[in-house]
């Protein structure tokens, strides 16, 4: 009898550990999700909240050419030439009806987590739409 | 090739048309889009051998015509004369007959031969008589007017306004560029010194393919909030149209064609929207008498930075 009861309580507590991991692991797969598996709508609006965060005096009506204009002129160092190749090719997507980017995600959000940061240039840290240097 | 052709025609031009490139590129986007372009400039400012060159870079046949306060309609559009030896009348086509037609001075001909030259460039055809003539394809006039004569002119209306894609000012040069000009002209200003860029053929497959530029449902609803926007805009009394609405958008593709690109994006429109809807739009009197609005192309501007486009 006491025998029974011990294994019932002891599936029990399995069943309690195989859950609590699932939902921890799920957390977790959640919070640590590679930029990849976002899609590229959701990264660019990553993109657009971080630059609105870095330059907040910039019009609501700015394109993502006057954003990396302005960013540049602000002394943010980044690959411009990747980030225009990965902004044709999201709006070949968006526009033009091209097949979803697959790479490149990484360089727009490596951007974004730069800006949020405020850590823009050769590791200095600059006030918002300042240049770093 | 298409993110060359701008930079062949501007290379071209300025071989004549000193200092010129940006009114260039908005000549070229606007012959691309199929719409018609109104010069604005005090005399001397290269207006009618910008139009020249132009013509004759994109290989098309140009005319030009002066218009003067005792003009006729048919002094323009052609008429029926009496033909003796086939013993009726003919229609005899006038000047607007032509690809690239220049209205120098355009308010200085009475309303009628404006609204005349209007209905051709809104139909592409010409009626005299009940007899409908088409014109060539392509068909672009390049109208030019001074904005600082006041007397014997006939400002053109709203409504004609409308019909011109493009407004383009062309104000006096910078230093360097004058001095560039006064020694341009010391050689040869023939147009012949400018290459023709586009054969015919070529001409036709770029002009279907400027028809085939995508503008997604995004881009359209981005441009209706624009011309909402400048109905609503308290500083104008008269908004941007439905036709100036489906003119930017015209317009929009063939900046993007140029950019070797088959589907618009915001920037496209944003780099096009003020030439296309500032002389469109019309100021409020009252906003003008309380200084908060001295230019209809402050207010586009202004409208541009207030609208977010897609992101």
């Amino acid at each position: 009898m006491s025998a029974d009861v011990s294994l019932t309580v002891l599936l029990g507590l399995a069943d309690v550990a195989v859950m609590a991991t699932a939902v921890v692991g799920y957390g977790m797969m959640r919070r640590t999700r590679p930029p990849g598996s976002l899609d590229s709508r959701e990264v660019y609006e990553v993109l657009d909240r971080a630059i609105q965060k870095y330059v907040p005096d910039l019009s609501a009506g700015y394109t993502w050419k006057e954003a990396f204009e302005r960013l540049k002129e602000s002394g943010v160092k980044a690959d411009w030439d990747v980030m225009k190749k990965r902004l044709a090719e999201y709006e070949a997507f968006r526009y033009g009806g091209r097949e979803e980017p697959k790479e490149g995600q990484r360089d727009v959000i490596s951007l974004a987590t730069k800006l949020r940061s405020g850590v823009v240039g050769k590791g200095t840290k600059a006030k918002s739409g300042q240049p770093s240097q | 090739m298409e993110r060359e052709l701008k930079q062949r025609v501007v290379s071209q031009v300025s071989k004549i048309v000193v200092g010129r490139e940006k009114e260039t590129e908005l000549l070229l986007v606007s012959f691309l889009a199929r719409g018609h372009v109104l010069l604005e400039g005090v005399p001397g400012v290269s207006k009618t051998i910008l139009a020249k060159t132009f013509a004759k870079c994109m290989g098309v046949e140009f005319k030009r015509i002066q218009f003067t306060p005792d003009m006729l309609p048919m002094d323009m559009l052609g008429g029926f004369v009496f033909d003796v030896k086939q013993r009726e009348f003919e229609f005899r086509k006038g000047p607007v007959f032509t690809n690239l037609l220049l209205a120098d001075e355009i308010n200085r001909a009475p309303p009628k031969v404006q609204s005349a030259l209007l209905e051709a460039m809104q139909e592409s055809q010409v009626t005299v008589e009940g007899h409908t003539e088409p014109l060539p394809d392509p068909f672009m006039v390049i109208a030019t007017q001074n904005p600082q004569e006041f007397q014997g002119v006939y400002p053109l209306p709203e409504n004609q306004l409308d019909r011109f894609l493009m407004r383009i000012e062309m104000g006096y040069p910078n230093l360097s560029t004058e001095s560039a000009i006064i020694k341009r002209n010391l050689g040869d200003m023939s147009t012949s010194q400018a290459s023709v860029v586009l054969g015919s053929a070529e001409l036709k497959e770029t002009l279907g393919k400027v028809a085939e530029v995508k503008v997604s449902d995004e881009i359209v609803d981005y441009l209706s909030v624009l011309g909402l926007e400048s109905r609503k805009e308290g500083r104008l009394s008269l908004g941007a149209s439905p036709r100036a609405l489906v003119q930017l958008t015209h317009c929009a593709r063939a900046v993007a064609f140029l950019a070797g690109r088959d589907y618009v994006v915001p920037e496209d429109i944003k780099e096009v929207a003020v030439n296309v809807l500032g002389h469109r739009v019309k100021l409020d009197q009252s906003a003008v008498l309380v200084g908060t609005a001295t230019d209809p192309k402050q207010v586009v501007r202004d409208i541009l930075t207030k609208v977010k486009p897609p992101r």
